[in-house]
């Protein structure tokens, strides 16, 4: 291994040409992947402890409420309810992580994942037009008020934000139903079968996200106005166009690409209540459903999908913070005692080599 | 000794002035200048008062079925009509300003006993104590807030003080994360030496000297948070959790209107307004405290 003559040891910053540098990006993203596995395994104990708990007989749901008891009894013993929580959480676990089997539904028997696997694309359709929304609409938004701090143009953005930011979606889906497809007959009330139908699922689902994206990016920006970087490259007579975009923006950007992977998170629960008002046959319909008919393993199932995908996306963000900041560096670094031992012992050779 | 006397003089002057001018009366006074703020602050102050006096201000009982006045509209008698078992609507809502009120309170108060005690401990300890609270932070804040709350919602039940539960558990982790990272950066600095040097007991160290100078990012969020679960209390109403019928809970009263919205309207958009200005007033007032706080805002 090759000590980085480069100034980046000494200055935390990554250069792509240097080959320890490169590798300790790699360990790190290595290291990031395999954090998630841990994580989501006991996303799956939490939801199913948590599920256990829930009151009424699965296997009451699965004849209704006109079997006789010895048909209960015998369903019971073949779903393996009355063994103990340990027992079952293990069977749940090899299920689910292993075979990949995800069960069947308590009510009709249809098999989980074939149906998950049919909703999906609707309702990441859903959470990723938001987050999309949020990047194109929420932070020019957010930089225009910060650019314009005081003045109209910040107060207008700012009420906008603010009213977004306080208004239930579900209602302000209702209040666009009425408007749009009662009042004026331009947009379908429900399904997807038309592009036109997206519109109004799309827009009230990313509402919340642009507004708090808009919020979090005027106050990022004005933070990295401030700062002493952007007063000295206004010092050096920079045009206030190569300031904002070469300066301001890529500093101002780091927090926001956190609060964009945040509010995938609050969009996917949206879709729960946005599927619904517009009849969308998502996952979170199908939850609903679920949840009427009392159907455990499939909202135990669904929770446990949504969370994987949720953890990705979290994944992804954590990934391109490595390549957007470069302070991130020293969390590569940060790694272990053999590392930071190793990291000593080059230094003093290096000492001693001068 | 005139001469030291002197010098003892000067040197009390300046810090009985820095006395007098306390945190919390700077704050108020930065926070009274807002406008904006103190609008939010009158608005939520009215909801608490609607919520105190619901009985003395309704003009009908909440509850009472009228089926010859179902579905009517605003008029003199029912100020905000009559819904479709001819409740009046107006004093539903205003009974379920208790019921928001106190499931927003409710869960945002969970959240902030248990995330402050768990991030104390994680952020003062540190070691495996804070990677096993920072770890399990981490696998409930990966399942999104709304799932969690369904899921722990079905498994509870229906009822109010299940729902402030089911919120409430969604915001220990997160409130615990901000605390923890507030405590790794207050840990290492001089007064927590003073304090350690005087043979300060660990929990006072952590609850008494540490944790006022890391609380007002919390109180920000936790603001703000009021508001956010009162709407995510009405999301769990609308899709059939939470507070259920017969309860005034605004989420559940929007569910009930839904299937008669292109007939009365009215019947869906006056609840959900009702609601959507009292989480403004609480952003109003969250945004304020924040300027207020934030000493970089100082002048």
């Amino acid at each position: 291994m090759r000590v980085c003559a480069e100034p980046c040891t000494g200055l935390r910053f990554i250069s792509f040409s240097c080959g320890f540098c490169r590798q300790l990006m790699v360990r790190y993203i290595i290291k990031r992947v395999l954090m998630i596995i841990p994580v989501v395994l006991l996303v799956g104990v939490i939801v199913f402890t948590i599920m256990y708990f829930c009151p009424g007989d699965p296997a009451t749901t699965v004849l209704g409420t006109g079997a006789s008891q010895q048909e209960i009894d015998n369903l019971r013993e073949q779903m393996g309810l009355n063994d103990p929580y340990l027992v079952q959480l293990g069977t749940y676990m090899y299920n689910t992580f292993l075979r990949f089997d995800l069960g069947e539904s308590y009510i009709n028997g249809v098999s989980i994942a074939g149906e998950l696997a049919l909703r999906f694309p609707k309702t990441l359709m859903l959470a990723f037009s938001a987050i999309i929304l949020e990047i194109i609409i929420g932070i020019p938004l957010g930089m225009i008020a910060a650019i314009h701090r005081g003045k109209w143009l910040d107060n207008l953005c700012m009420v906008i934000a603010l009213l977004g930011v306080s208004v239930p979606s579900f209602w302000f889906a209702l209040q666009l139903l009425l408007l749009f497809s009662q009042k004026l007959s331009l947009l379908p009330s429900y399904g997807v079968t038309h592009w036109t139908g997206w519109i109004l699922p799309i827009v009230t689902n990313s509402l919340r996200g642009v507004a708090t994206m808009a919020r979090q990016a005027r106050s990022s920006m004005l933070e990295v106005i401030r700062s002493d970087y952007v007063v000295t490259a206004r010092a050096k007579g920079m045009t206030e166009r190569n300031i904002l975009f070469r300066y301001a923006l890529p500093n101002a950007l780091i927090p926001l690409i956190q609060q964009a992977g945040d509010s995938f998170g609050s969009s996917l629960g949206g879709t729960v209540v946005i599927e619904n008002v517009f009849s969308i046959a998502g996952i979170g319909k199908y939850m609903v459903e679920a949840v009427g008919g009392r159907d455990y393993a499939v909202i135990r199932s669904t929770v446990v999908v949504l969370s994987i995908v949720f953890s990705v996306v979290m994944l992804l963000v954590d990934l391109c913070f490595a390549f957007v900041d470069p302070r991130i560096k020293s969390q590569y670094e940060g790694g272990g005692r053999r590392r930071r031992r190793w990291m000593r012992k080059q230094s003093k050779e290096v000492q001693i080599g001068a | 000794m005139p001469e030291l006397e002197k010098t003892e003089l000067t040197l009390d002057e300046p810090e009985d002035s820095l006395r007098k001018q306390s945190q919390v009366k700077e704050v108020m006074k930065r926070l009274f200048r807002d406008r904006l703020a103190v609008v939010g602050m009158v608005i939520f102050a009215i909801y608490v008062l609607i919520a105190i006096f619901a009985p003395i201000l309704t003009p009908y009982n909440y509850a009472e079925f009228s089926l010859v006045e179902k579905n009517q509209g605003m008029s003199w008698a029912h100020i905000c009509g009559t819904d479709q078992y001819g409740r009046d609507i107006f004093s539903r809502l205003l009974y379920g300003t208790r019921y928001s009120l106190l499931l927003g309170l409710g869960a945002v108060v969970i959240g902030l006993a248990l995330g402050i005690i768990l991030g104390c401990v994680a952020g003062y300890f540190g070691g495996w104590v804070e990677t096993l609270i920072m770890r399990g932070c981490d696998v409930v804040q990966s399942i999104p807030g709304m799932l969690l709350a369904v899921i722990i919602s079905v498994s509870l039940g229906i009822g109010v003080m299940q729902t402030i539960v089911a919120l409430g558990i969604g915001r220990i982790a997160l409130c615990c994360r901000m605390i923890r990272a507030q405590f790794l950066s207050q840990r290492k600095l001089e007064y927590v030496e003073a304090a350690q040097a005087t043979n300060c007991s660990k929990a006072r160290l952590m609850f008494v000297h540490i944790l006022p100078n890391t609380i007002s990012p919390l109180i920000v969020s936790s603001t703000m948070g009021v508001g956010g679960t009162i709407m995510m209390a009405a999301n769990l109403s609308f899709i059939g959790l939470g507070v259920q019928e017969p309860t005034p809970e605004w989420g559940a009263m929007l569910s009930g209107a839904q299937s008669l919205m292109r007939h009365y309207p009215y019947q869906v958009i006056i609840p959900g307004l009702f609601m959507a200005i009292f989480v403004l007033s609480l952003n109003l007032f969250g945004d304020g405290l924040r300027d207020a706080l934030d000493p970089k805002l100082k002048n």
